[in-house]
């Protein structure tokens, strides 16, 4: 199955990011036909039935989040676009930040109109100093053209939009952390209940929806429900992009449907583990989700697929590894991520993750102990479920599951039989010219 | 002067395009982020004495400064090299070789991870993911993304650095 390139459609055009050549390319008509064709409550109502789902990594139904916002409140609503992209092994948000600026705009005036958001904030990790700043630029564009600020198109519809640049937190890509750094805070999560479409940001209600749900609205517009629909299956419509990197011959974005089979993603898209080597593992859905063995490998990119498969969607961040990799070193090289950006509120997970990383360090060392299996997954099973956002989980799911079906590589390491080492340069080197 | 070794003062310009932020957000403490990220551009890390300058700027509690510029590593807490590096070493580039150009960086190139090196041109850090897993193995360089990198591109890379660093200080020369 080839590529199916909705919200991708534009990436090659030139100039995508001058506004008269996306609004020359039908830019913009999809928010004028949302403000003459829908009230906020119709809109709500049509992302509802199409079934769109969040592409951040979660997958909440996004009409169903919208739903949720408390209104008449005398409360200004707020709708927050996440684009504090940092899940290992995604890098969807920031190329399409970078290649449809416009289009990310436009879908944060669709979501905007329907939640009655009035104020949008597009928070952007710190490191997207290009990205950010072209925002800026297409911002001031879009508001001279009268699609940002008051009276949009000539409607009762006002909205404006400003770039918000955090600072290099991974936390901050869960919505109530990315609240709280929006309020000038540490980035830490809150207790839910209360949800943030009832008490979100300055205590207001507050949408947060990725930069790939945003994008993908327009299109939606432009297609109906039953198009969408068609693309995909039936519990997850429409497209999903996923960003394919580590051992394959072509790392990149590439759109699918969704359900396509992830291993026509990895061989015929992505083109493969290099000639001569095997396919080992694949991580399918950015580093917080369980790892799948080649021979798990058999099912579809979607959500129910991958979860049947034992492991998630989450956010499109497929990591491929062939046959040279050492799963205890990568398994760690994701534990010391974890154990870095855990924000340190929940005890299971600050003090967890850094118990994990010395016993790590230890049987890298060459110090394991008859028992590190077990304690390992002693200490995961009390971190697992026990923190109040989903760091706990994601830090703990990557080492359960590497345990799991690789058992054999876990025995040798904590016995001394092997040396762990990081993978060499030359892999670069071999496949020269590949994905430049 | 290098704006990097001037006194540590946020400029008129600094201050103004802060106070000019505020009124985007319904509470002015939002605007700590954006202060740091003023402080930032200027001098490339941010200490107690800039926190202090923003809280004074934003009319909040110091502390309330210091304790986000804390919290996020974007914001080095001293100073670094005219060309700041970021190694992205998570997965998807360590699978594509970045812990060995990172030591390629310290053995080669003489760089060492966590200092500025004596001329104060570089200093390296390894980084988490920075959103670039499909053009591995890639490093920041200030606020510039690099990918796909092989030792040649590398090479060239900091060459480039060197001669603008050379460039500015012919420039400075001149001026002075």
């Amino acid at each position: 199955m080839p590529e199916l390139k909705l919200v991708t459609r534009d990436f090659e055009r030139a100039k995508q990011e001058d506004i008269r050549t996306y609004e020359a390319g039908g830019g913009y008509t999809m928010l004028a036909r949302a403000l003459r064709d829908f009230t906020p409550e119709t809109l709500v109502a049509f992302v509802k039935d199409a079934g769109l789902r969040g592409r951040g990594g979660a997958g909440f139904p996004t009409g169903l989040k919208w739903s949720f916002v408390a209104k008449n409140t005398g409360k200004p609503i707020y709708l927050l676009c996440n684009a504090d992209e940092s899940e290992p092994g995604t890098c969807k948000d920031r190329e399409l930040i970078d290649k449809d600026p416009h289009l990310v705009i436009e879908g944060c005036l669709i979501a905007a109109y329907a939640i009655g958001a009035a104020t949008c904030y597009i928070y952007a990790r710190g490191e997207f100093a290009s990205g950010a700043e072209l925002l800026e630029t297409c911002l001031a564009e879009a508001k001279q053209r009268g699609f940002v600020g008051r009276g949009i198109l000539g409607s009762k519809f006002d909205c404006e939009i400003h770039v918000y640049r955090g600072g290099g937190a991974y936390i901050c890509g869960e919505e109530t952390a990315l609240i709280e750094s929006l309020e000038g805070k540490r980035g830490m999560p809150r207790v839910k209940p209360p949800f943030p479409a009832v008490v979100g940001l300055y205590g207001c209600p507050t949408v947060v929806n990725n930069v790939e749900t945003l994008a993908t609205l327009p299109r939606l517009l432009e297609m109906g429900v039953a198009a969408f629909k068609a693309l995909g299956t039936e519990k997850s419509p429409g497209t999903k992009i996923m960003s394919v990197s580590g051992h394959v011959r072509r790392p990149g974005n590439y759109e699918v449907r969704m359900g396509t089979p992830l291993l026509e993603l990895i061989n015929d898209l992505a083109g493969g583990v290099p000639a001569g080597r095997k396919l080992k593992a694949v991580i399918p859905g950015g580093s917080s989700v369980p790892v799948l063995p080649a021979d798990k490998c058999n099912c579809n990119v979607d959500f129910e697929s991958l979860a049947s498969a034992g492991s998630m969607l989450g956010s499109g961040g497929c990591i491929v590894m062939d046959e040279s990799t050492d799963m205890v070193w990568s398994t760690v090289r994701l534990l010391k991520f974890y154990e870095h950006e855990s924000c340190g509120k929940c005890t299971p997970c600050r003090e967890g993750t850094g118990w994990l990383a010395r016993i790590f360090d230890r049987i890298l060392e060459g110090g394991g102990k008859p028992n590190d299996i077990e304690l390992i997954l002693d200490i995961c099973s009390n971190i697992e479920g026990n923190t109040v956002c989903p760091l706990g989980d994601a830090a703990v799911w990557p080492i359960q599951s590497s345990i799991r079906h690789f058992k054999s590589e876990w025995d040798d390491a904590v016995a001394g039989r092997r040396r762990v080492a990081a993978p060499p340069w030359s892999f670069a080197g071999q496949e020269a010219g590949v994905g430049a | 002067m290098d704006a990097r070794t001037a006194t540590l003062e946020l400029t008129a310009e600094d201050t103004g395009s802060l106070k000019a932020l505020i009124g985007r957000f319904a509470d002015r403490r939002s605007a700590i982020l954006p202060g740091l990220h003023i402080a930032y551009d200027r001098f490339g890390f941010v200490n107690l004495d800039l926190c202090r300058q923003i809280a004074a700027v934003l009319d909040v509690p110091a502390v309330w400064v210091w304790e986000a510029a804390t919290f996020y590593t974007f914001f080095p807490k001293q100073k670094v090299g005219r060309f700041h590096i970021k190694v992205c070493n998570n997965l998807s580039c360590a699978l594509r070789g970045a812990y060995d150009m990172m030591n390629y960086l310290e053995q080669k190139h003489g760089i060492k991870r966590g200092q500025v090196t004596p001329d104060g041109l570089f200093s390296l850090v390894g980084e988490e993911c920075l959103a670039a897993c499909a053009a591995a193995p890639m490093l920041q360089l200030n606020d510039a993304y690099h990918e796909n990198l092989t030792p040649e591109k590398l090479d060239r890379l900091l060459e480039e650095c060197k001669s603008k660093a050379a460039g500015e200080a012919r420039e400075a020369r001149a001026r002075a």
